[in-house]
């Protein structure tokens, strides 16, 4: 990872919500990740902000654990959320490793949309259904979650930091009774730099919008010493983003460190300093 | 170019949509039923999806021209505008459509059909002459390889000398243009602004001599050109900057032949300044004072005293007859 996301992605939000425990494993070693919970959904995490849920099958128990998580999270401005899981697809390859790009209920007949990816990661429109597809009828993935992860997670962290990636362990010339569980250990193993790279990318947009919006120290410390008012408390934090962006942070410590007045004293002593009046 | 092409699906087999489409192969196609569903949504970034804008092909259905806003045109009264584009290539930080829509998307609507029979309809119904501007919710120009909107709209106002069209743009993508005749009813208006102010938030936007270039190309072969001087965004060597870059403008440019010439000031709608100022928290120019009247936002210590000043500088160079103010 580079230096920035070095210093923030320590705090910063992944949730990775996977169907199955076979398909958790790989991930569980890759990530280093620990388990925390094993009630009422298997849950694992690591020091660097990732949280990897067991859901089980189908759209009722994705969108229960995606928001069994999201309350037991202390509210981060833009946690960032993946679905990883295996597919059958229409058209792809085995083994292939695709992002979402739109996602349809086969059951509701809703349609969801993903935002495009930046990268060179392959994509696919899926559709989610209620029982395995063998027929493949159209040349788009099928899984059993997302239809139900996707819109809900997309309302906890906004669309953008929201994504699907899943791998194709089935198709129409391999179909479903040719695979064996014990395959998809190696399917996994095969997409790793990918989802690891996936990973990192989506953590660090999340931590680039977690820092843009994160207050200031010096807010931070004052509001824990000083009584504000809810609208007070917004007009310092605005103020801060003001003196932030304007690069007067040790400015602003300075007003904020030895203030002993009032809140609405300190409001106008900051605003005078940057709108030159008081 | 895109991260993604989407489609409204009642537009798959649409000429326009294939030809686009078969430009970019490599790009992922993705059907919807309606544009809104990808561009309205709530809970989008316009910043993040600015780093992998989509193309969205759409069909644009309703009124398809409308009154032009109060101020924004030389025609001081009777002006329209048409959108075939919502948004644009370049990243202007002061840009109000990243206020305004929810998405950075660009959306080309391909249905030109429909926007010529309601052009048609509107120039039979005017009184007088009339003006359309191009470059309202888009850059007119910046997007011609992709939507070869020049190619469609240039015959159809050359066929209407009593309706005058305005192509407002940043672009240097003036070729296409070049390979028509002049017409004596359209002009290309150039917003320009300080070197210093582009440098600073016009990411993606051609250097000034490059845009000079091609207006004067534009000169030499007959256009009509128009210079925009906006948004003039206040600041300690405003004066001197702007003072440069007048005289870097009107050396290089055929001033006489000149359409017109504005300034006007940086102001936006509050509401879209305030979620501007959302995405951008970080962005030193939205945190400068600003001022908020009637609903509209602009940045304190700018001003009638400011413009004033820069309009008797531009006075130096130009015609009063050139001039009109933005409002
Ligand atoms: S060129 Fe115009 S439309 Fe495009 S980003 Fe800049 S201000 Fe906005």
């Amino acid at each position: 990872m580079n230096n920035m996301s070095k210093t923030v992605t320590g705090k910063t939000r992944l949730n990775l919500v996977v169907a199955h425990m076979l398909e958790a494993r790989s991930l569980i070693d890759a990530l280093a990740l620990q388990a925390t919970e094993s009630r009422p959904y298997k849950l694992f995490s690591n020091e660097q902000g990732l949280n990897l849920i067991v859901c089980g099958n189908g759209k009722l128990a994705a969108a229960s654990a995606t928001a069994w998580l999201a309350g037991r999270q202390h509210p981060q401005p833009a946690p960032a959320w993946l679905n990883i899981g295996i597919c059958g697809h229409g058209a792809a390859a085995l083994g292939s490793g695709l992002l979402v790009n739109k996602i349809s209920d086969a059951s509701s007949g809703a349609s969801f949309y993903p935002s495009p990816w930046s990268g060179d990661q392959p994509s696919t429109a899926l559709i989610t259904v209620d029982q395995p597809e063998r027929d493949y009828p159209e040349a788009c993935a099928y899984d059993m979650e997302a239809a139900a992860f996707w819109p809900l997670a997309s309302k906890l962290s906004g669309i953008d930091l929201v994504h699907c990636f899943k791998i194709v362990s089935d198709n129409p010339e391999h179909g479903l009774e040719k695979f064996a569980e014990a395959q998809v250990a190696a399917l996994f193993d095969q997409q790793l730099p990918a989802i690891l790279k996936l990973i990192e990318q989506l953590q660090n947009r999340a931590s680039e919008q977690q820092q843009l919006h994160a207050a200031p120290e010096a807010c931070e410390q004052v509001l824990d010493r000083l009584h504000f008012t809810v609208n007070q408390r917004l007009q310092l934090l605005d103020l801060g983003r003001r003196f932030k962006a304007l690069d007067k942070l040790p400015l602003l410590s300075r007003y904020c460190d030895q203030f002993n007045g009032g809140a609405g004293q300190l409001l106008s002593e900051l605003r005078g300093e940057l709108d030159g009046k008081s | 170019m895109f991260s993604a092409i989407y489609i409204e699906q009642a537009l798959q087999a649409h000429p326009r949509v294939r030809e686009i489409c078969q430009r970019y192969p490599q790009v992922p196609v993705i059907t919807c039923s309606h544009y809104g569903e990808v561009f309205n949504r709530k809970a989008q970034n316009f910043r993040l999806q600015k780093q992998a804008p989509a193309l969205i092909l759409a069909q644009k259905q309703g009124e398809m021209v409308l009154p032009a806003p109060a101020g924004y045109g030389f025609e001081q009264g009777s002006g329209f505008y048409f959108s075939h584009m919502l948004n644009c290539l370049y990243d202007c930080r002061y840009c109000f459509l990243q206020g305004m829509y929810r998405s950075a998307h660009y959306v080309l609507f391909v249905n030109y059909e429909d926007f010529r029979e309601q052009l048609l309809a509107h120039f039979q119904s005017q009184q007088s002459a009339s003006v359309y501007y191009s470059g309202y919710d888009c850059d007119s120009l910046a997007f011609e390889p992709v939507s070869r909107f020049c190619d469609y709209f240039l015959p159809l106002f050359a066929e209407h000398p009593q309706a005058t069209l305005e192509l407002r743009s940043k672009s240097t993508q003036v070729r296409k243009l070049l390979e028509y005749e002049p017409l004596d009813n359209c002009i290309v208006a150039m917003s320009l602004a300080s070197e210093a102010s582009a440098a600073r938030w016009e990411a993606k936007v051609p250097a000034l001599g490059k845009r000079l270039d091609a207006l004067q190309r534009l000169q030499q072969a007959g256009w009509k050109v128009a210079l925009r001087f906006e948004p003039v965004i206040a600041g300690d060597r405003i004066i001197e900057e702007y003072q440069q870059l007048f005289r870097t403008v009107f050396e290089k440019l055929d001033v006489d032949a000149l359409h017109s010439v504005s300034l006007g000031e940086f102001r936006m709608p509050s509401g879209f300044y305030k979620q501007i100022v959302r995405l951008y928290p970080d962005e030193a120019l939205f945190a400068k004072p600003v001022q908020t009247e009637q609903g509209m936002t602009a940045l304190a210590g700018g001003g009638e005293t400011l413009i004033r000043e820069l309009e008797s500088r531009l006075h130096d160079f130009i015609q009063p007859h050139q001039y009109y103010r933005c409002a």
